[in-house]
């Protein structure tokens, strides 16, 4: 049996101290316990934003871990991703991120990227489809862990999500180059991020 | 969440209660499918329909007496409608619009028996994207915008309806209306329609935002639907008999439409459908 995980500060559930179930040996029930409350818009430069955890929501959630209920996984949702067109800019998205953050802070907070590549075909398909809107989910099970353990994690009201461009390095001496990749704005076509939210499953 | 039974001890720390096989199914289908309760209401207005068009005694009150089986409530006694087979003789003197409005609480039974099969995946997107706490609320306004604009549009209906003269309706009207909704199948426009019912806009979590966010949802859902439906709903209506029988037909149509993989065949196959429909129409107002 696994280790107990480390428990996440309130209001987030216990944690449950047995090992979590196996992966794809049921269907997650997930629950919405926060969510912004503006949509986001990315041009290019490094957005912040924050989800506020609901704290009743939790304590439902709570409740029902009494009762043997099993919710132990935490998700990042990005829905409602529109743009015109895909700009071709992609995004890394991190959590709880420092100030200033060195190369080792950015690995150790990413938790996935995000690009609209594919946009214009989801709202308008060619064939013979539904429409759909772009959504992205990340599983940070594993980052909350690591933040409660070493406690970097101490306010549970709070998700603090940032949006970075990724862009290419270029090879040493070639600074029009560097120049060049660093050029991430893409204020004529804007990426809105309908609404960022966390789930617990 | 706590399902309520008598006698049943509140779980103290330290001290679970668990849930028994029995509550954690129960408890476990109202999360998955936060749907389920308005699939209920769906299933009641259905049933609500069907003994309002049978006439069961005690039930259908706004059938007068001499309306066939099969007509739809709130058809009935509407000006412009006398001698038509199904209707009811017209209430001369009654203004328009106090027709209209008469009519409205049928229309929306209609509508949820017809539309609300479609609007479920709405409402479960609405449901599970919500907190858990506000969940009801939140699906309630999304329900109420929805059926608010077929309520506007149902009202626009029925108050041309009690102004259009006896002789142009019938037959004549419902081969022209068949053959109206036809064309539309084949459009551009309804194929935007369509896939506007399903997109979906960012649900704040609370506050006004929140109450904003599903009313917002349910109003450009339902602005959707009647831009898909509207002209299979002016059928529906145009038809002089049988009601009941056109209401569950093209229910069938609407929600297969949006609930299939491939929403275009069931589109483009219903057209040919919906033209012969239209043929037979004007062959029987030709008798």
């Amino acid at each position: 049996m696994s280790p107990a995980p480390p428990a996440w500060p309130s209001p987030w559930p216990a944690r449950p101290d047995t090992s979590p179930p196996p992966v794809g040996g049921g269907e997650l029930t997930r629950h919405l316990v926060g969510a912004t409350q503006q949509p986001l818009r990315l041009v290019g430069d490094t957005v912040h934003t924050t989800v506020d955890i609901d704290a009743r929501a939790t304590a439902e959630l709570e409740g029902e871990a009494r009762r043997g209920a099993y919710h132990a996984r935490a998700f990042l949702d990005l829905d409602d991703l529109e743009a015109d067109r895909n700009p071709g800019a992609v995004y890394g998205v991190y959590l709880n991120l420092p100030d200033d953050p060195s190369e080792t802070d950015l690995a150790a907070h990413h938790i996935g990227n995000v690009s609209l590549f594919g946009i214009e075909r989801a709202r308008n398909p060619r064939g013979d489809e539904h429409a759909h809107g772009l959504h992205v989910s990340m599983e940070i099970t594993g980052l909350l862990d690591r933040m409660a353990a070493d406690g970097s994690w101490r306010d549970g009201d709070h998700l603090d999500v940032a949006f970075r461009p990724l862009t290419l390095e270029a090879p040493p001496g070639q600074p029009e180059l560097a120049a060049q990749l660093a050029d991430t704005g893409h204020p004529d076509l804007p990426i809105t991020v309908g609404r960022v939210s966390v789930h617990l499953a | 969440m706590t399902l309520a039974l008598p006698g049943r001890p509140l779980p103290q720390p330290g001290h679970p209660v668990r849930f028994s096989p029995s509550e954690r199914t129960l408890h476990s289908l109202r999360l998955r499918h936060p749907e389920a309760v308005p699939a209920a209401v769906v299933v009641g207005a259905w049933i609500a329909l069907v003994l309002l068009g049978t006439g069961v005694p005690g039930v259908g009150a706004s059938r007068p007496a001499g309306v066939p089986a099969g007509s739809m409530p709130g058809m009935a006694g509407m000006p412009g409608m006398t001698g038509m087979p199904g209707m009811a003789a017209a209430h001369p003197g009654t203004p328009w619009w106090s027709q209209a409005l008469g009519g409205l609480p049928d229309w929306l039974l209609m509508v949820v028996a017809m539309m609300g099969p479609a609007a479920l995946g709405g409402l479960r997107h609405t449901g599970i994207n919500t907190l858990r706490w506000r969940r009801r609320r939140a699906m309630a306004e999304y329900a109420a915008a929805y059926l608010a604009v077929w309520a506007v549009f149902g009202a626009a209906v029925l108050g041309v309806m009690a102004v259009v003269p006896a002789r142009l309706t019938g037959y004549p009207t419902l081969a022209v209306t068949l053959g109206g909704a036809a064309a539309w199948q084949l459009g551009i426009l309804k194929r935007r329609s369509l896939r506007a019912c399903h997109r979906s806009v960012p649900l704040p979590a609370r506050g006004w935002p929140a109450e904003r966010g599903a009313l917002r949802f349910g109003w450009r859902n339902g602005l959707a639907c009647v831009g898909s439906c509207w002209c299979l709903m002016l059928a529906m209506v145009a038809a002089p008999a049988g009601q009941l029988l056109w209401t569950a037909g093209l229910a069938v149509l609407v929600t297969a439409e949006r609930w299939v993989e491939r929403p275009r065949r069931v589109t483009r196959g219903a057209a040919p459908l919906l033209g012969l429909a239209a043929v037979g129409a004007a062959a029987a107002a030709l008798v």
